[in-house]
């Protein structure tokens, strides 16, 4: 593909300039990691801004991390590694096969949260919000509106929390969680102790029934759900929204910042953006196809022919089987 | 102080397509008419000529309401709190020019006989015992015979596609079987379908079901409108529902009625105007609409009739707040009417399969590529032994899957959906798991109702629209009944393995999209003891103001509202045109 060609050149380059540069190992993996095409000219920009020497005492290394070697908008660095830790916990990955580390999740993220003061999806922020009614009837009083714990999860999203807020609490809960369970922050955890505690969150899930979930992880999320007390977002819904975050960052369009070199699509077998299919391929699959992001289909214009469009205004019957 | 602005025959509160049905019929022939829509315009060159994004459109809703202006309330029964739906999930009502019409899926349908006579129906074969508790079905004013002349003109005018089952009484081989009589076919052929849909359809006639392809408002070739307006066939992109089209081979109201209206020059379209509250004077009929503009100045548009033809919800709080001397308790709502018979759909899938190491395609396509049964819907099948009146479509999973918002549906054996093995599962199986869907009747209840919150309000201080709905014991058991006949035709497509939802539906919940037909709340009947409207949607209690779309349904049948609420649209246009204007403020026959 043209672009990605282009892209590959432009990295060249982008490494000849950082040479002069900041010349340290997370400096030189912003050239292969996120950020797609960078601009040339943000190329000393984005090398100034990674914190370079100060490796955490935790077994990380810079190779394991694109995330830092790219402009932080958002998060700051510990925040980035923790994202960046979980979601490559529920879409691991390596270099051959690659997870949300590898797709640019956390980049993703870091971008989506600079990019929306508020939420990236229409929400109606307005009060009074809910609570469990432990101890309540339900109905409101003041400021608030009691409802049955049983009966929340069904009302969908009820956070005051912005994903802004839900973020910064949210990650500074999940360390303090897991360094009073187990010693370290959460990117200090080995991965297995990682997924323990991922698994606990979601197993805090309110609408759960017996069974859902394994024991261990229930009697894990008993443990974790009070360091998610509000005003931090619930275990269960920062569990959720790193879920969700990590599915748009490792398969949404590339344009997004995420799903690097649409290896999200690659994964699931999925060819992207294509402009039409006939009907023939709806029965027997793609043919002679490349995989393609939005970036390589040029917009539908009147009076523009463009490979697989069966003459859009001409009334060809070829479409039908 | 509002801006006072010149009068005008016609008012309308939203822009979508009942609006532009009415400007393509009316303006022709001499009315006035102010479309007043909240949203902006779009048109398909240049708005959807690179619409292919799924974040932007399925995840970030980029065609919705904006919910952070106002957003809708919902309980599950009286006697809880209502909370506002925060973000979206059961439902995705539309603005800007053409409304929900422009992300609509197509899917398009002509009602049953059964479905008008409802209650009548099914007292005469079953007795009345049968009628669920609480429940209150009604007949509509009007049958099938009465619609199918406005049902064939819109077909016909938008290009509509399919396989004709009944073409006056000859059953045609594969259509369905089921359907009303009709005059003559679909102007075109039907879409193709995708590998799923041979799947089920072979499974269906081995079970000696009826399948049949989908009837779309969704051209399957070029095709020249009796307007002129010339249309691509469909590109089967993968991108429909909730996108726009870029080759205008789905129809909507901006290639169809829309350009009709706007040449006569007598069709106004504001944009970026929020109605308030339809004003009505001394003599309790309707002045004007008074409404806001996107810069917050006030605006009086006085019109000699008012159409609330926005979506279902707002025109149910529209009516609720324009509150007067006259009507003290809103337009329409005289007697106490307004919101009652609010009804739904049962649309959840019942199972899914997965075949090991086969590709299915399910990206590709659009929201009608698929086959379908109507042997259990309505009451085409015997309900004498059964513990639930009314039924469903089912049909194959039509397509259109995306990435970004399907990926943890797939769960590992274990019920996964993070992790090394999960992922393996992905890599493995994304393009190789399909359901069967359905689309229930849904019928109304004493409980189930719209009314103003308490405690919500938009931005201009007006309260929310409070949804008080639950599913009730009839379709928990109905669902049952289709979970049964649903696993029977997964099991003659033999399936690797099921990975689908359990036998149960789950209590109505309105954190998860299931279909956007909210239907009812100001409902047409045969008399103002029983509804708001006359069988036009005129509003009994103030007959210079029209009701138009799906708030008009005493009760939802199993199918899509679009093709009903359009070919009522016709037939008010027509009373209007032909006997409205020679008797103004009276209600017609």
């Amino acid at each position: 593909m043209p672009d990605q060609a282009r892209g590959g050149f432009t990295r060249r380059r982008l490494l000849l300039i950082a040479g002069g540069g900041v010349a340290s190992a997370a400096g030189l993996e912003a050239l292969a990691g996120c950020g797609e095409t960078s601009p040339e000219g943000e190329s000393s920009l984005a090398s100034a801004n990674v914190e370079a020497p100060q490796l955490p005492s935790a077994p990380v290394f810079a190779s394991q991390s694109p995330v830092l070697c790219t402009l932080l908008s958002f998060f700051d660095r510990h925040e980035a590694l923790t994202v960046e830790a979980f979601t490559a916990r529920l879409l691991p990955g390596d270099d051959a096969d690659p997870g949300a580390r590898e797709l640019c999740v956390a980049h993703y993220i870091d971008r989506k949260l600079a990019q929306h003061a508020s939420f990236a999806t229409p929400t109606y922020a307005q009060p009074p919000f809910a609570k469990p009614a432990k101890g309540h009837e339900p109905g409101r009083d003041g400021d608030t509106i009691y409802v049955a714990e049983k009966d929340l999860p069904l009302y969908g999203f009820q956070s005051s929390a912005t994903p802004h807020d839900a973020y910064r609490t949210g990650v500074a809960a999940l360390d303090k969680a897991s360094a009073t369970l187990y010693g370290h922050d959460f990117v200090g955890l080995p991965e297995k102790l990682q997924d323990d505690v991922i698994a606990g969150m979601q197993a805090t899930d309110p609408s759960a029934k017996p069974g859902d979930y394994p024991a261990a992880a229930v009697a894990e999320g008993k443990k974790l759900k009070p360091f998610f007390a509000p005003p931090v977002p619930s275990a269960f819904g920062f569990f959720t929204m790193l879920q969700n975050d990590t599915s748009e960052g490792a398969f949404a369009d590339p344009v997004y910042g995420g799903n690097r070199l649409l290896g999200g699509w690659k994964l699931i077998g999925y060819p992207g953006a294509q402009r039409a299919w006939t009907a023939a391929e709806l029965k027997h699959g793609p043919h002679e196809r490349t995989i393609q992001g939005l970036r390589d289909m040029p917009p539908m214009h009147p009076g523009h022919p463009q490979p697989h469009v069966i003459l859009p205004l001409a009334g060809s019957t070829r479409t039908q089987s | 102080m509002a801006t006072k602005h010149a009068r005008v025959d016609v008012v309308t509160i939203g822009a979508g397509w009942t609006s532009a049905i009415l400007g393509a019929k009316l303006c022709p022939k001499g009315t006035t008419i102010v479309a007043l829509e909240q949203g902006t315009h779009r048109w398909t060159y240049p708005d959807f000529a690179h619409d292919h994004d799924s974040l932007r459109y399925s995840v970030r809703y980029a065609m919705m309401v904006d919910l952070a202006r106002e957003t809708w309330t919902w309980r599950p029964t009286p006697g809880k709190p209502s909370l506002p739906m925060r973000q979206y999930g059961s439902f995705n009502p539309g603005e800007g020019l053409g409304g929900a019409a422009i992300h609509w899926s197509a899917q398009l349908w002509r009602f049953l006989q059964y479905d008008f006579r409802h209650r009548s129906h099914i007292v005469e074969r079953y007795g009345a015992s049968k009628l669920p508790e609480g429940s209150t079905i009604q007949d509509w004013p009007i049958g099938y015979d009465d619609l199918e002349s406005y049902y064939d003109a819109f077909e016909w005018d938008i290009g509509a596609s399919g396989l004709a089952g009944n073409v006056r009484g000859t059953i045609r081989p594969g259509g369905n079987p089921f359907e009303e009589p009709r005059n003559r076919g679909y102007p075109n052929p039907p879409l193709a379908v995708n590998r799923f849909a041979d799947m089920f359809g072979s499974a269906c006639k081995e079970l000696g079901l009826h399948p049949f392809p989908q009837p779309a408002g969704i051209t399957s070739r070029a095709f020249t409108d009796p307007y002129g307006n010339l249309r691509s066939g469909c590109l089967y992109c993968g991108f429909c529902t909730r996108f726009g089209c870029e080759v205008d081979a789905k129809a909507s109201p901006q290639n169809t009625h829309l350009p009709v209206a706007l040449e006569t020059g007598r069709y106004d379209v504001r944009l970026g105007c929020k109605v308030l509250r339809i004003e009505t004077g001394a003599d309790g009929l309707a002045t004007g609409v008074t409404y806001v503009d996107g810069t917050g100045q006030e605006h009086f548009q006085p019109a000699d009739v008012v159409v609330a033809s926005a979506f279902t919800l707002e025109n149910n709080r529209l009516l609720l707040l324009s509150r007067s001397k006259r009507h003290p308790k809103g337009i329409g709502n005289d007697r106490g009417r307004v919101g009652r018979n609010y009804t739904y759909q049962i649309y959840p899938q019942t199972v899914v399969g997965l075949w090991q190491g086969q590709k299915l395609n399910m990206y590709m396509g659009n929201t009608c590529t698929m086959n379908i049964v109507y042997d259990y819907n309505a009451d085409v099948f015997d309900h004498s032994d059964l513990d639930f009146i009314g039924g469903m479509q089912l049909f194959s999973e039509p397509g259109e899957r995306e990435p970004v918002n399907s990926v943890t549906d797939l769960k590992t054996k274990s019920g996964k959906s993070w992790g090394a093995e999960w992922k393996r599962e992905l890599g493995r199986n994304w393009d190789s798991y399909a359901g069967i869907n359905t689309e229930g009747e849904s019928i109304p209840y004493e409980d189930q109702f719209l009314d103003l919150d308490p405690n919500y309000s938009d931005r201009f201080g007006n309260p929310l629209l409070r949804l008080t709905f639950s599913w009730h014991d009839n379709e928990k058991r109905m669902w049952r009944y289709m979970y049964a006949r649903s696993l029977e035709i997964m099991k003659a497509m033999n399936p690797t393995r099921l990975v689908g939802p359990t036998p149960g539906i789950p209590d109505y919940n309105i954190a998860k999209y299931q279909s956007t037909h909210p239907t009812g709340g100001c409902i047409m009947g045969s008399s103002p003891g029983d509804s708001v409207t006359n069988s036009y949607g005129q509003v009994w209690d103030t007959p210079n103001v029209f009701v138009t779309g799906a708030a008009l349904f005493p009760q939802n049948p199993g199918a899509n509202p679009t093709g009903t609420v359009a070919a009522l649209a016709y037939r008010t246009s027509e009373a209007i045109a032909s006997r409205y204007w020679r008797s103004p403020d009276e209600l017609l026959d």
